[in-house]
């Protein structure tokens, strides 16, 4: 079905003046083949405007609708996630210092004490020394 | 009112908000909801009443109810609902000046798709602003705003040859980046009749020059106070012409070229005669190679989305052609998607016929995706066309 009318695009940009438009709607409602272009372009701008400012958690969403296993998986993913997270929340952090224990012989995985003095001392005595004739 | 009138009113609101974002703005949650929610008693169209008549008095009452003349005052203090207003100002001075003939002024300073007589730049809106719609605040529905708008249009444009001449030693940038693309052409058919020179570069170069020469010439009043648009284009050709004949001078020594035996053919400064030669008729150049209607207003995203959708569903507009160019079978898929409401399932069955289930979840998904894909290269296509336009 076609319809002459010139007026659709210019309702759609949305350039017509009010008198035109209010004129473009009472054709419109006697004129199915404008209806129809209309939600055509309609759908069409909806669905470019969703491209543009579509939010990461719908596109999650949909991609979490892909299929059966793809649920699942992520299911498996959402509890690990909370279990290590639980874990790691809960665990005791390093030693407990014990009633009348030295605190200075207590150290925790990550301060170790410093070993690059002995290393240097290592290092140091692994260079062949210079012979004493040869001045510098 | 009968179902018909219902729908017509659903059509009104769906307008309003496309026009105004009523739904992003917050007046209501969405137009749908209402439509049917309003309460309609004396909203049925009477015997003797025409149609437009009818709906200017619904669309009060029921605007009237929802107050909106509250959220109009709130609004203006929203700045989405001041760009609205100028978004919808520039929409109503595009289709002004595709319907009129073209001024004397944009003749002689802006390319045939541009306009000075109807252009509104940020500091001159601010004014008008200022004027139609802060000091003039009580309207009951959006379309009296509307009519606000058309009222300015009718008082302020096209504008006069003095404001644009203001406009300009204002250092206006925007009214001055309308004219130095209205510049180039000419600076490329010169650079090419006189200075005997095919490169862009050249062009690019002496266009710079130009531009900044003119400019400085007119806001730091090197011009005279009564300088029209003919004196200034007049002037801005002069300025040209002079850089051309350097460059041919340039490139004389080098080629050993006689200056004076190039130059003879302009004794006659008249814009026929400079522009003779078939390959320096501005229409010509390709920077009027895109056949984009009427101007576009490239930085408004649902203005560029509404002109593309255009020119992607009407297979007679004058850049269908160029847009879905090789991706006719994609844009064909994409069209029953969106506009026949086919599934991505409905079109596997349509173009790979019966299929088992698992083979039917990776068909759906891959055209998902090229559905997807499409929709980016068409934006990147348009946006390509019409981007001749904005440099």
């Amino acid at each position: 079905m076609k319809c002459e009318c010139d007026k659709i695009d210019g309702y759609f940009a949305g350039t017509l003046t009010v008198a035109q438009e209010a004129q473009f709607q009472e054709h419109l409602m006697h004129c199915p083949a404008c209806r129809e272009r209309l939600a055509a372009y309609r759908k069409l701008s909806v669905a470019f405007q969703q491209e543009e400012r579509r939010p990461t958690w719908r596109r999650l969403g949909r991609f979490l609708q892909q299929s059966r296993w793809t649920r699942v998986a992520a299911l498996f993913v959402l509890i690990s996630t909370i279990g290590i997270g639980y874990y790691s929340w809960t665990r005791p952090s390093g030693v407990v210092i014990q009633p009348g224990q030295s605190p200075q012989v207590i150290w925790s995985v990550d301060s170790f004490p410093d070993t690059s003095t002995q290393a240097d001392t290592l290092m140091r005595d692994s260079i062949p020394q210079m012979p004493a004739h040869i001045e510098r | 009112m009968n179902p018909s009138e219902k729908a017509s009113f659903l059509e009104f609101l769906r307008k309003d908000d496309e026009h105004w974002e009523l739904t992003r703005l917050g007046f209501w949650k969405n137009p749908e909801q209402e439509a049917r929610s309003w309460n309609e008693a004396g909203a049925a169209r009477l015997s003797d009443e025409s149609f437009v008549a009818w709906k200017y008095r619904v669309l009060r009452a029921y605007y009237q109810e929802r107050n909106y003349s509250k959220f109009y005052r709130n609004s203006l203090l929203d700045r989405r609902f001041v760009f609205l207003l100028k978004r919808r100002l520039t929409l109503l001075l595009q289709r002004i000046f595709s319907d009129q003939e073209r001024t004397q002024l944009d003749q002689y300073l802006a390319n045939t798709d541009e306009s000075l007589s109807y252009v509104v730049s940020a500091h001159h809106f601010d004014h008008l602003f200022l004027r139609y719609f802060l000091q003039e605040a009580d309207w009951v529905a959006p379309f009296e705003v509307q009519l606000q708008l058309e009222k300015l249009t009718d008082a302020e444009f096209p504008l006069s040859e003095t404001e644009v001449m203001q406009r300009l030693r204002a250092n206006d940038t925007h009214c001055w980046s309308i004219f130095y693309r209205h510049l180039k052409p000419y600076v490329i058919g010169l650079v090419r009749q006189i200075g005997g020179s095919f490169q862009m570069e050249d062009a690019d170069e002496i266009w710079n020059e130009v531009c900044f020469v003119v400019n400085g010439a007119l806001i730091n009043g090197r011009l005279d106070e009564a300088t029209g648009a003919k004196d200034l284009i007049s002037y801005a050709v002069g300025v040209i012409r002079n850089k051309c004949r350097e460059l041919c001078r340039i490139r004389s020594r080098q080629k050993r070229v006689d200056v004076e035996s190039i130059t003879y053919r302009l004794a006659d400064d008249t814009e026929s005669n400079l522009f003779d030669d078939e390959s320096c008729i501005p229409a010509n150049f390709p920077s009027h190679d895109t056949p984009v209607a009427h101007y576009v207003d490239a930085f408004d995203p649902d203005s560029v989305r509404a002109t593309m959708i255009l020119a992607l569903y009407n297979q007679t507009h004058p850049l269908h052609e160029a847009l879905v160019k090789g991706l006719e079978d994609e844009v064909a898929v994409l069209l029953e998607h969106y506009t026949e409401d086919m599934s991505y399932e409905a079109l596997v069955q349509k173009y790979e016929g019966p299929v088992s289930k698992e083979e039917m979840i990776r068909l759906a998904a891959r055209y998902r995706q090229m559905v997807k894909r499409v929709k980016n290269k068409l934006i990147q296509r348009y946006a390509g066309l019409i981007k001749a336009r904005v440099e």
